[in-house]
């Protein structure tokens, strides 16, 4: 009987169908959509009214007030001359009124995991940069040293340098800011690297110095074992912030001992919370949770006099900072162009067109200046032909095709950031990039493996999904072109850095570190911050990839031996030119070497989106490692 | 002719009308076109279901290039003639990707409701036919998976257990997770409905009979309870399949699916909807549009013909909701 019945008029006779439920629920959804976006709209005529409303009635007060004024004063000309003078006065109380106020809204990827200036930078710059007071600024694109908590430095002789502390300053906590409290906060530096095993401070910035003295209530000097080059230029890091001995010792957490040349011994402590009290900058850490920061004026911050570029004598105009904590860089861009972000730092070329058009923000472009590098496990890459291989099995043209459609070059051991210290030409570099996978092959059969490898994993962070294809691709290259099994494997950022520099063990439980996306980036101005550090054996060649002079493969310790040994002989040339030659040596010896780990092709350009109303940001310090320390930046309210 | 023959006849009519009465009729062949003709959109279903299993496995010989490769094609080209679907950021072509995504989704969808729908009627069997407090016991146990989310499981089980998972032929570590997550959230659901079924067949006259002549309790569940349940079964699966490759879309949309990299990675339509292409969706929509069009089909297609199924196998559910 049923199989005769037609369908329809089976579907006819049902009183409430599923399907017909599913329809019915379809077009009502749908329906329900339309009517939605078609009074979207009424909304915002609804709030436009009174607005406009009480625009009306604020002219029409403006207009009568003007009108009582003028007849107050008799005549025209009395009354303009009295609005005048009131102008005059107004302006001569604070000329930077109008620029003071507002929030600038920020955003990072992860909450922090400790706020100790001496241990991390990751995810802490905002809070540290806000809360703390540095020697002073330094702009590399002006060459330009601007004072904070310093008014003067001196080099007396090659090894002697000389600190003049602004007078006045406090702790938030209303300690005194005074020479004890500068040489602590500079001298637990070596300190901490010690008892840490490794911090993520760029320990060639203070392993030449043998102490920091304080030598009266407002000065500090400094004595070096070696000349160093670059030293004033690293004292602008935020590493070296001040930092209040009082909060260390009340609420530090103890982290290891350090054993003095004279055999004493020092328990070390680290303040990862940053209690209050510990900073002098000018704002006070308000709120720190896994939602984010917000830091706020600190009314009693001391005066910048005179207020060098960046600063402002009166403290910085913008009245707070709040950081959110975005994991998505997609929901970040969302936020930033809904308004809610003022600085997106990392927007792609190839949504540019996203951005074109749009009043509320601005796009920058700067030259990329970043990184992105392969790091190899020394325990297993001690042999120099296993590090030569890696390095020919990665197709670089496929790589710029893929991934720097905009254009890319190959990437110096030194940053093309710094002109006067990277000689190295493209055609240069690219003898040393050459994808050969041919020969990749033959070197790795020949390499000799203390640990066998039988799958190379690269480790990388999560927190851009730019530097998983990075990974990707290079993971793909090195399967094809050394026909071994290959692994991506990501974490969140704070694990990825923990696990990075662990040295728990001589042998990562990883092949190759993937680090850096090769877009933004900064220079401090150091050839060693950028990025020499990378290759350092006494800095992450050593914690972070296992090539150290103390290494038990002698392979790596000769060369780490060498390499470190011409590190301090360029730290030590203070004559540009004759250090750019010496520098020059140093990369070329590391290319030659396939040293430690080696760079991926980078971006030419890269930019930055910032809301219209935040001004005065300098983009370059933006750009390079300043870029929250400028307190002349505001926001339009 | 004699009364008695005239009765004899008669009495041979009765029962040949008798006979034709009870007579069982003859098994009817199944008419494909006749099925398809009575459950039109149950058949439409079903070519939507053939055509996403026919483009996934003959995707190598479709004009594709390996999903993952880069830079087959320009960033973000729109679709042509060379990339009918286009092209990704890092140039990989779309239309492979979708092509081999549903691979894992058919894969992942099919292992998990067989796992899913025979693990939980299995337990609904042995708990319902047993009784008591084996009974009482798993069905807490069902209350407590039901009551927790099903995301948080998987993430729970992603963060303790998917690193220890070994590779299976044909299953590899991270879809064994996502098949073991899926199906703990399908298995509960399916362990309620089947031990209402088998409360019900456990008191039927036959499973009585079977007992009475000492058949032990496996025969009886393993012979006639277990064979009454394979048409709800077939229904359970049928309206659990779309769902669980949902599911695995959900959780590679979530990052905790399948490896998204490496040379013979399969892409997954969750995992390209979300990842760095979601940041240019609205540059190049083909990104969303395609992936996102392939997973719509393919469980549109899976549950209008579930839903025919439900209707052709139990006709007494036919037309609720």
């Amino acid at each position: 009987m049923r199989d005769n019945e037609n369908y329809w008029k089976r579907l006819r006779r049902r009183p409430v169908t599923r399907r017909s439920f599913l329809v019915g629920s379809g077009v009502a959804a749908a329906g329900s959509a339309a009517i939605l976006a078609g009074c979207g709209d009424d909304d915002d005529d609804d709030e436009a009214a009174p607005a406009a409303t009480q625009a009306a009635a604020a002219t029409e007060a403006a207009e009568e007030q003007a009108a009582a004024a003028t007849e107050a004063a008799g005549d025209d000309e009395q009354a303009a001359a009295a609005t005048e003078a009131a102008a005059t006065q107004a302006a001569q109380a604070d000329p930077d009124a109008d620029k003071r106020g507002g929030t600038l809204k920020l955003w990072k990827t992860e909450e922090d995991a400790g706020l100790d200036p001496g241990v991390f930078h990751v995810n802490n710059t905002e809070v540290l940069y806000s809360t703390m007071t540095q020697p002073y600024t330094y702009q590399p694109t002006k060459n330009l040293f601007a004072m904070d908590g310093m008014v003067g430095f001196e080099q007396v002789d090659p090894t002697t340098f000389v600190w003049s502390i602004r007078p006045g300053m406090k702790f938030h906590n209303g300690d005194a800011v005074d020479s004890e409290a500068v040489a602590f906060s500079f001298g637990r530096l070596e300190k901490l690297y010690r008892a840490l095993d490794g911090t993520h401070t760029t320990r060639t910035g203070f392993a030449f110095v043998d102490s920091f003295e304080p030598t009266d209530p407002l000065t500090v000097t400094e004595h070096w074992a070696r000349p160093n080059a670059d030293a004033p230029v690293y004292r602008a890091r935020h590493y070296y912030s001040f930092l209040n001995p009082r909060m260390v010792e009340e609420h530090g957490k103890f982290e290891g001992s350090y054993e003095h040349p004279d055999g004493t011994i020092e328990d070390i402590y680290s303040v990862q919370e940053l209690p209050h009290g510990s900073g002098s900058g000018p704002y006070t850490l308000a709120k720190r949770d896994a939602t984010g920061t917000r830091v706020e004026r600190w009314p009693d911050y001391h005066k910048h006099t005179p207020a060098d570029d960046g600063f402002v004598e009166d403290g910085p105009y913008i009245d707070a900072w709040e950081t959110r904590v975005i994991p998505d860089q997609v929901a970040a861009k969302a936020a930033f162009l809904a308004g809610d972000l003022d600085v997106f730092a990392a927007v792609d070329p190839l949504e540019l067109p996203e951005f074109e058009g749009l009043d509320h923000v601005s796009v920058v472009e700067v030259p990329a200046g970043g990184f992105a590098g392969q790091g190899m496990d020394g325990g297993k890459f001690h042999d120099k032909r296993s590090r030569q291989a890696l390095q020919k099995a990665v197709d670089y043209e496929g790589f710029i095709a893929a991934l720097r459609p905009f254009g890319g070059q190959f990437a110096a051991p030194i940053s093309d950031l710094l002109p006067g210290y990277q000689k190295l030409s493209q055609e240069e570099l690219a003898t040393w990039y050459r994808y050969d996978p041919a020969e990749a092959r033959a070197l790795w059969a020949a390499a000799d493996f203390e640990v066998p490898v039988e799958k190379i994993k690269l480790f990388q962070s999560s927190s851009s999904p730019l530097q998983f294809e990075i990974s990707d691709y290079v993971a793909q290259s090195l399967a094809k072109a050394l026909d071994i099994e290959t692994e991506v494997e990501a974490t969140d950022a704070n694990t990825w850095a923990a696990r990075a520099v662990d040295r728990n063990q001589d042998v990562k439980d990883w092949e190759l570190l993937s680090y850096g996306t090769g877009d933004s980036g900064g220079t401090s101005g150091v050839p060693n911050d950028t990025h020499l550090i990378h290759y350092d054996p006494r800095a992450y060649g050593f914690n972070a990839f296992n090539h150290y002079i103390e290494s038990p493969r002698k392979e790596i310790a000769a060369d780490a031996q060498e390499i470190a040994d011409m590190l301090n002989a360029q730290e030590a040339e203070t004559d540009v030119e004759a250090r750019a030659a010496l520098l020059t040596e140093v990369q070329t010896w590391i290319l030659d070497r396939h040293w430690c780990n080696w760079k991926l092709p980078i971006s030419q350009v890269s930019y930055f989106g910032f809301s219209s109303r935040l001004q005065d940001q300098g983009v370059a310090d933006w750009q390079n490692f300043y870029d929250r320390r400028r307190e002349s930046m505001w926001v339009q309210s | 002719m004699s009364q008695e023959q005239t009765t004899a006849q008669e009495g041979q009519a009765a029962e040949a009308a008798l006979a034709l009465e009870y007579a069982i009729p003859p098994r009817q062949r199944f008419n494909p076109f006749k099925w398809a003709r009575r459950e039109p959109f149950g058949a439409f279903g079903l070519v939507l279901i053939g055509l996403v299993v026919f483009l996934s496995l003959a995707a190598p010989v479709l004009r594709t290039s390996p999903p993952n490769e880069f830079a087959v094609g320009p960033p973000l080209a729109g679709p042509n003639a060379d990339n009918w679907f286009g092209t990704t950021a890092r140039g990989k072509d779309v239309w492979s990707r979708v092509l081999f995504a549903g691979r894992i989704s058919l894969k992942i969808g099919i292992a998990t409701v067989l796992l899913g729908t025979l693990g939980g009627t299995l337990i609904a069997l042995v708990s319902a036919y047993a009784g008591g407090a084996v009974d009482f016991a798993v069905g807490r146990i069902a209350d407590m998976f039901i009551s927790i989310p099903g995301i948080l499981i998987a993430l729970v089980l992603h963060s303790s257990i998917s690193a220890d998972l070994p590779d299976l032929p044909g299953l590899q570590r991270q879809e064994l997770y996502l098949v073991i997550a899926i199906s703990l959230f399908f298995m509960p659901g399916t362990y309620r409905i089947m031990r209402g079924t088998v409360l019900e067949l456990r008191e039927a006259t036959y499973v009585e009979a079977a007992q009475v002549v000492g058949s032990s309790s496996f025969r009886i569940m393993w012979r006639h309870v277990a064979p009454n349940m394979f048409g709800l079964m077939i229904v359970i699966t049928s309206i659990s399949l779309p769902a669980a490759i949902l599911t695995e879309a959900t959780l590679s949309f979530l990052g905790l699916g399948v490896p998204i990299g490496g040379l013979d990675a399969v892409p997954s339509w969750g995992a390209d909807l979300s990842g760095s292409s979601r940041r240019f969706f609205s540059v190049a929509p083909w990104l969303a549009i395609f992936p996102g069009l392939a997973l719509a089909i393919t469980v549109f297609g899976f549950n209008i013909f579930g839903d025919s199924l439900r209707d052709t196998l139990d006709p007494r559910l036919r037309g609720r909701i």
